[in-house]
């Protein structure tokens, strides 16, 4: 008995394939991507842009988490924010016209698809809301991580100011000799003109640190607000969200009792089909009826589809949970199409 | 050497391969009945496989959950329609086996075609052809010549067939064929050029004796599938029909719904098994030996009065529902058999047959063919027979009288259809395109041979027949064949006495070579022979591959000869 293993050399050959589709040599037949409708294109797209947004924001995140004093990169993680936000505002923007969309072409379509676009609008949402929650949490690191920065700066500049300006200290104590100097010793008025020397340079010195202080201070107040600014846009696409959830509530409540009914019914179809199922597997005549066993086969995979599902619905207890979930399949509905 | 096995192994490691969990088998239309004359159902069905699909049947459903099992034959629409299947995956795993060896093109095909990366295997199982029983293995090809001659499809299939063959017994054989059949050579060539093609796939431990593959043609023994067959197996073929092993007992009067159809594999049923190389005779005792068997075990059945009885009874029902089976089966198919026999006078006209082949006396065997056919009680199928067996065998006798025997049928009403095959089997068969002495004439070993058993008298009038494939193997065996009417093709020969001899026969081979194969193996230690054809025939289906063949045929050699009478 020899035989021969070709399954390398179909490897190697998918491999191959996929380089060359990846460096575009290959188009593909495109005529069922041209059967799609203009929803579904956009769809894609919007879907495309939020893949891209989260690759930024994980970028973000890196950076944003990093705690290094010195290795802070202040003005890249500013753009980011910066191009992250809009970007969030654009998807947001885009959705919404999606939305409207499927709403203006709510008489041409038929009920299924109707449903179908609804759930891919309601998962490129949740999936937006992610987003823009994870975006949300790297601010909120972010301004942590830049109290605790200022507090250990404020920290080290002191002793800093101490042990880095031996100069300005030594002058100081030099000009309370100086001035007991002058006191005491009854000093000339070139002394008092050094003493008055020392005193203005010392004014300079404290007015370059404060300047400085005040630039640093000023470039935290323009971070805080706009990190605080981006905060507020966020709340307002949540509020947004928020309305939109509770346009969904009452289906959703509906799914939750139906889904629990349906949980009922087929635990005891389930009973009822494996007792069956047992007698059928005992019964020697199977082996004459294919497709007798078949039926059953398919019935008993519908069967545990259902009951799969089931676990996943029954398994989140908050309300959003079976949205969240519809939304996720809707999201597979998607990936599927796409 | 054995084929049922070969096969069995290559599936059940097809089915090891994809580790546990349900599976579903998806087959062609050749695949399905190779896969069926070794595995039953219930075989398969205990190794998780719980569904069996044709790759080319409309509207599968789509079952994620299942493991695909795909063995087909790389034909160019099998390899179109798996890279449709892979597009539209309908099973979770694809583990695809392709019965022969595949080209890189259409590996590649199938490579482009799996976008959703489903397919986890493709190889290649040397499965590529039906195995009947251990030593006997046909290709399904039913008609395979035109013109006298191949005709492109099945010297393809031919080839494929019997490498495949090859392969999976791990041979790599020297090739000896009918030198005076162009067919028979060309095959050879092809089977060689595959050889050389696929070189690294034929490397295999070199054997002391190297096997031998011979190619023989039809043509050179065209009376084997005439005859009325005696053997149980034969006799089944030739009255009811064999097709992959089950029987088509639909037309039998009287018979019971479940019995309509039955498989008859020596795999499966034992007494089967058994008998399957008996002559009808014995089958009758055996088969009375099993009713009585079964009648003690029904009696023993029928007295349940303790709790234990009825545990007894409960383990062995199954077992006993078996027999009762069986022997329904058997006896219902041996029934028929008498019953076809005794209605059509089959003995006498097997005894004519026989002594027409066997005996020499031209004029005694006019005188008797012609009683038979003036006689109302014989079928015209059987008039037939017993024309072209004359028109064969006295083809060059120069007192022949075939137009007059054709024209007794005639009278007789036998259609033009029949009455033209007389000729037909003249062209397919008769003296200018045998290479052998068929019949024993000229050689003056077994002219003395045939007088030796004329004077012994013969021990059964309805099997003194042997097919010329017996005396072929026998002078082989001995080393004896000769080398000009069968060459080796290549320069190397075999010195030695062989051991693995594969014989394949074009044109379909017999259950009569079959058994003949059988004996031989059983009396000859140390040499296993395997016989394969492009069918197995029997005397309907030989008509139809002579008319087949003869057809294509330039009309000048066929044509005005029909036309004259």
């Amino acid at each position: 008995m020899s035989c021969r293993d070709r399954t390398g050399e179909f490897l190697s050959a998918c491999k191959v394939l996929q380089t060359r589709q990846i460096n575009g040599a290959i188009q593909r037949p495109s005529h069922p991507l041209k059967q799609r409708s203009e929803f579904t294109q956009i769809a894609k797209r919007i879907g495309r842009d939020l893949a891209n947004t989260f690759t930024k924001l994980e970028k973000l995140t890196i950076l944003a988490k990093r705690k290094s004093l010195f290795d802070d990169k202040p003005v890249e993680i500013q753009e980011l924010t910066y191009i992250i936000k809009q970007d969030i505002a654009s998807l947001n923007k885009q959705i919404a016209q999606l939305q409207q969309f499927v709403q203006h072409h709510k008489q041409q379509n038929g009920k299924h698809l109707q449903t179908h676009s609804n759930t891919v609008v309601v998962s490129l949402q949740s999936k937006l809301a992610n987003m823009s929650n994870d975006f949300k949490g790297v601010l909120e690191v972010r301004t942590e991580n830049l109290k605790h920065q200022k507090s250990r700066r404020e920290q080290f500049s002191q002793s800093n100011a101490m042990s880095m300006h031996p100069s300005t200290v030594g002058s100081r104590e030099k000009s309370v000799l100086f001035e007991d100097e002058a006191t005491y010793g009854g000093a000339s008025g070139g002394g008092d003109f050094v003493m008055n020397m020392d005193g203005s340079s010392k004014h300079q010195q404290q007015q370059q640190l404060i300047d400085q202080q005040d630039t640093y201070i000023e470039d935290r107040a323009n971070t805080m607000q706009s990190i605080e600014s981006t905060i507020v846009e966020l709340g307002s696409i949540f509020s947004q969200l928020a309305h939109m959830v509770k346009d969904q509530e009452e289906m959703v409540q509906r799914i939750d009792t139906n889904v629990e009914d349906t949980e009922m019914n087929i635990e005891a179809a389930h009973g009822e089909i494996l007792k069956y199922f047992q007698s059928v597997t005992s019964n020697r005549c199977l082996i004459d009826q294919p497709p007798k066993i078949r039926n059953t086969l398919r019935f008993l995979y519908k069967i545990q589809k259902i009951d799969a599902s089931c676990y996943r619905f029954s398994y989140i207890p908050s309300r959003s949970g079976p949205k969240r979930e519809r939304q996720t399949m809707g999201n597979n509905e998607e990936d599927c199409d796409t | 050497m054995n084929v049922i096995l070969a096969i069995k192994q290559y599936i059940s490691k097809m089915i090891e391969d994809s580790g546990p969990g349900m599976k579903v088998l998806l087959m062609d239309k050749d695949t399905t009945s190779i896969v069926s004359m070794v595995y039953a159902q219930s075989e398969i069905l205990q190794k998780e496989v719980y569904l069996f699909e044709r790759l080319d049947s409309a509207g599968r459903e789509t079952m994620k959950h299942l493991k695909c099992i795909a063995f087909v034959r790389p034909t160019k629409e099998n390899v179109e329609l798996l890279a449709q299947e892979l597009r539209m995956s309908k099973y979770g795993l694809y583990y695809i086996y392709f019965s022969n060896v595949i080209s890189k093109q259409d590996v590649k095909v199938l490579a482009e075609a799996d976008d959703q990366e489903v397919v986890r295997e493709v190889q290649e199982f040397f499965g590529d052809y039906v195995a009947v029983s251990p030593h006997l293995f046909t290709l399904n090809i039913n008609g395979c010549c035109q013109g006298l001659n191949w005709s492109t499809d099945s010297l393809a299939r031919s080839t494929q067939g019997l490498t495949s063959v090859l392969l999976s017994l791990k041979k790599c054989p020297m090739i000896r064929y009918q030198n005076s059949s162009e067919t028979a050579r060309r095959l050879a060539e092809n089977v060689r050029q595959t050889i050389n093609k696929e070189a690294a796939l034929f490397e295999f431990r070199k054997t002391d004796v190297a096997p031998i593959l011979l190619i023989l043609d039809r043509r050179d023994d065209a009376v084997t599938p005439i005859l009325n067959q005696w053997t149980y197996q034969a006799m089944v073929h030739e009255l009811i029909g064999i097709a992959n092993s089950r029987i088509n007992l639909s037309n039998v009067p009287g018979i019971s719904k479940e019995l309509q159809e039955v498989v008859l594999s020596p795999e499966h049923d034992e007494f089967y098994a058994n008998n399957m190389y008996s002559n009808f005779g014995e089958i009758g005792n055996n088969i009375k030996e099993l009713m009585d068997e079964f009648q003690t075990k029904s009696k023993s059945h029928e007295k349940i009065e303790s709790i234990s009885d009825m545990k007894q009874f409960l383990e062995q029902y199954p077992q006993f529902k078996k027999m009762s089976g069986t022997v329904s089966k058997h006896v219902t198919v041996v029934g028929e058999l008498s019953r076809l026999t005794n209605k059509h006078h089959l003995l006498e006209v097997s005894e004519l047959e026989q002594d027409i082949v066997c005996q020499g006396d031209h004029s005694a065997i006019l005188q008797r063919i012609k009683t038979l056919i003036a006689s109302e009680k014989i079928q015209h199928i059987d008039m037939l027979r017993l024309v072209m067996l004359y028109a064969l065998r006295y083809e060059s006798h120069s007192n022949n009288d075939v137009s007059g025997l054709v024209d007794a049928l005639r009278k007789r009403g036998v259609s033009d259809r029949l009455r033209m095959m007389v000729h037909a089997v003249l062209d397919y068969g008769g003296k200018k395109s045998r290479g052998s002495d068929l019949f024993g004439n000229q050689d003056i070993v077994s002219i003395t041979k045939k007088f030796l058993k004329g004077v012994k008298g013969v021990e059964n009038v309805y099997t003194q027949h042997k097919p010329l494939l017996y005396s072929l193997l026998d002078q082989l065996i001995k080393g004896k064949l000769k080398e000009g009417a069968y060459p080796y093709l290549g320069v190397s020969q075999l010195k030695d006495r062989p051991q693995d001899i594969i014989v394949f026969v074009i044109g379909g081979t017999t259950f009569e070579e079959a058994l003949a194969i059988h004996t031989l193996n059983r009396s000859s230690p140390g040499i296993r022979i395997i016989i394969g054809g492009t069918t197995v025939h029997n005397f309907k289906s030989f008509l139809d591959e002579v008319a087949q063949a003869v057809q294509g045929q330039s009309s000048s050699n066929v044509g005005p000869r029909y036309h004259r009478r």
